[in-house]
């Protein structure tokens, strides 16, 4: 891209700062007497507000640019032949999980849980990518089936006492898959983006169901008995338990994954993305295709959801919310659509940058989603196929070559 | 020799418009039928209705004697019918190696279990998916071009993958939408010759053609369609002589000349 192209990108912002500079830079006041408008300067919101967009927008930059400069390595990005090395070496995968196992246990409490979630959100991109990535699905409600998968642990541990966390991981995982089949069956026999709201329809009834039903304990959210959590084993406490039970899950969903994608499903998957037409005339079956992508997607949300709840110990019905969607959508694109390792790097960029620009520097905590989004969209100005995504989709956003 | 594929009567329409009314052909193992006829006649309609992207109001398709009329693509796909695209229409975004392997689909077991834990029984079926890709790879001539992106391929090797793709179906009955279109001569005869090679091998090959010359030269028998219905059908000699065919050609061009 020329300078001159990034220049004009850089257009509109110009407009938007000329536009918003009344509402920045003055008051607005009726004189309640006469009832004249009153039009006075008043810097300090300008001054507040460049002291976050001037960092803001650096940090987003210096985040674009380095994205850039991975592209210079061929094909492929480096990290993502990397990783794809790692997934072919079982025993790297192996040496990987007892590596971080080991390390977390030198954590804080509280880094560990920040770890913990980290692993949550990464197994949540990836599990979101086998539908929007690999199978070409949009998905806008995904947060619906880490949500059934966190109230499958908290109902399990209600109707039978003491009931085991390393049970309720499965368990999740089938009733998540269950619910992505029943959701998909209607609409994934037709073309075109229905999954999309029908999926985002389904997240928001969802949640309304959970506020609603006695069962799940409404608004007040649901705490689960901790004989239902992650128990402490030995010398491990229960936290350390559930960092290690999340690595080790997030390491198998990823060996599962990458091989699934390697096979004659991951190519099925890929051709239907591709052209769904050519698909069918290859004689892949798009509807089963689609609804195995769709259940294993589902699935692993499932399994993040109750791992959650596993090991924080409440539910309530805002792990159904569109902003936990959204969330993790703009993971994966972040990140790279498609890409094993780059929704990996999303999940880890998009979770520890706001929590980190909180709790690390108070000064700017009121603006962090001002900061976050600003990397957003340097994101997709300069690398729209994401951190580590392949180079077409940007050809395709710019209209081809 | 029986035909291995039998369209018998095949009507589609659109909105009132007949696209294609009353169609019959036959394709025979070895042999090339070639459907021919102006612009707008029906031809990729006919194609769509044999694969299963359309429906046909009418007619019936029997694929080696078994009824396949109306059935979806990808069961008309696994009964041993495949075709390629007058818009070519590859997948992308991925290698010539594995535009091929995709449609090895239907051929390889399914075994989510074998491909999870990478048993013995799955790595054998991966192999030998890979080893019959290469095969069709070197016979289209593309062997060298395995690991490229399909879409870096050029216009002619892309319409040659599409050609090797199709085969991995294992298919009795083969459509080629077009398999010349927007080639220069020379890629136009490789591509004849490449097609005179599938014929051999024993697949029913049903193609449609502008080049009447190759058409001539290739086909074993000719179906001409024109306004959806069809014309004449015989040999290339009784095509060509057939007054109604030369109508349909030369007094079109004549009509278009009056405008």
């Amino acid at each position: 891209m020329s300078t001159a192209a990034t220049l004009r990108r850089l257009v509109p912002l110009a407009l938007l700062a000329i536009l918003t500079a009344p509402f920045l830079w003055f008051h607005f006041d009726t004189d309640l007497t006469t009832g004249t408008p009153l039009l006075s300067w008043e810097p300090s919101h300008g001054w507040k507000f460049l002291k976050v967009v001037v960092p803001g927008f650096a940090t987003g930059a210096l985040v674009a640019f380095l994205a850039r400069l991975w592209d210079r390595t061929p094909r492929t990005p480096l990290v993502a032949r990397a990783s794809h090395e790692v997934l072919e070496t079982p025993w790297m995968v192996l040496v990987l999980v007892a590596t971080l196992s080991v390390s977390g246990l030198f954590l804080s409490p509280k880094g560990l849980s920040m770890g913990t979630f980290v692993a949550i959100y990464m197994l949540l991109a990836l599990g979101l990518n086998v539908t929007i990535g690999f199978t070409g699905l949009l998905v806008l409600g995904y947060s619906a089936f880490y949500a059934i998968g966190a109230y499958t642990l908290a109902l399990l541990s209600q109707a039978f006492p003491g009931f085991p966390v390393w049970l309720s991981l499965p368990a999740a995982f089938v009733t998540a898959s269950l619910a992505g089949l029943l959701v998909g069956l209607p609409c994934l026999r037709l073309r075109g983006d229905y999954l999309a709201i029908v999926t985002l329809g389904f997240a928001e009834a969802l949640r309304e169901i959970l506020r609603n039903l006695a069962i799940t304990r409404g608004d007040k959210g649901f705490p689960i008995a901790s004989t239902s959590q992650f128990p402490a084993i030995g010398p491990l406490a229960a936290k350390q338990v559930a960092w290690i039970a999340a690595i080790a899950t997030l390491a198998l969903v990823c060996l599962a994954v990458h091989r699934l994608y390697h096979s004659r499903t991951g190519r099925a998957w890929i051709a239907i993305r591709e052209d769904e037409t050519a698909a069918a005339m290859m004689g892949i079956p798009v509807v089963r295709q689609k609804l195995l992508a769709f259940a294993v997607s589902a699935g692993v949300g499932g399994l993040g959801g109750a791992i959650f709840a596993g090991c924080w110990g409440f539910v309530d019905p805002s792990t159904a919310s569109f902003e936990q969607s959204v969330l993790v959508l703009a993971m994966v694109i972040l990140g790279g659509i498609g890409s094993l390792p780059g929704s990996l790097l999303g999940a880890a960029v998009l979770y520890l940058v706001p929590t980190l620009l909180r709790d690390q520097i108070p000064a700017i905590a009121d603006y962090r989603l001002f900061f976050f989004g600003s990397i957003l969209v340097a994101m997709m100005l300069l690398r729209p196929q994401g951190l580590l995504g392949s180079p077409r989709h940007r050809l395709e956003m710019e209209g081809g070559s | 020799m029986s035909a291995v594929l039998q369209a018998k009567a095949i009507g589609k329409s659109f909105g009132g418009l007949a696209a294609v009314q009353g169609v019959s052909l036959e394709a025979r193992s070895g042999q090339i039928l070639s459907v021919i006829g102006p612009n707008g006649a029906g031809k990729t309609t006919l194609f769509n209705c044999l694969s299963g992207i359309y429906r046909p109001d009418t007619g019936t398709v029997l694929l080696d004697g078994k009824d396949v009329t109306g059935l979806a693509s990808h069961k008309i796909a696994q009964a041993g019918l495949s075709r390629s695209f007058q818009n070519i229409r590859l997948f992308p975004e991925m290698t010539s190696l594995q535009n091929v392997l995709v449609g090895r689909f239907s051929r390889t077991p399914f075994r989510p279990m074998g491909a999870l834990l990478r048993t013995k029984a799955w790595h054998a079926d991966e192999r030998a998916a890979k080893e019959k890709s290469l095969e069709l790879l070197e016979l289209v001539g593309l062997a060298e071009r395995r690991d490229d992106w399909a879409r870096a391929l050029p216009y002619g090797l892309q319409r040659r993958l599409e050609v090797a793709r199709a085969l991995a179906t294992e298919p009795k009955v083969l459509l080629l939408d077009e398999p010349g279109a927007g080639m220069n001569p020379s890629e136009i005869a490789s591509m004849m010759d490449l097609v005179a090679k599938i014929r051999s091998l024993g697949v029913a090959v049903v193609v449609i053609e502008h080049h009447m010359k190759l058409v001539m030269e290739i086909s074993d028998r000719i179906l001409v369609l024109d306004h959806g219905e069809p014309i004449a059908e015989g040999t290339p000699r009784e095509v060509r002589d057939d007054p109604r065919v030369i109508e349909a050609y030369l007094g079109r061009t004549e009509a278009t000349v009056g405008h």
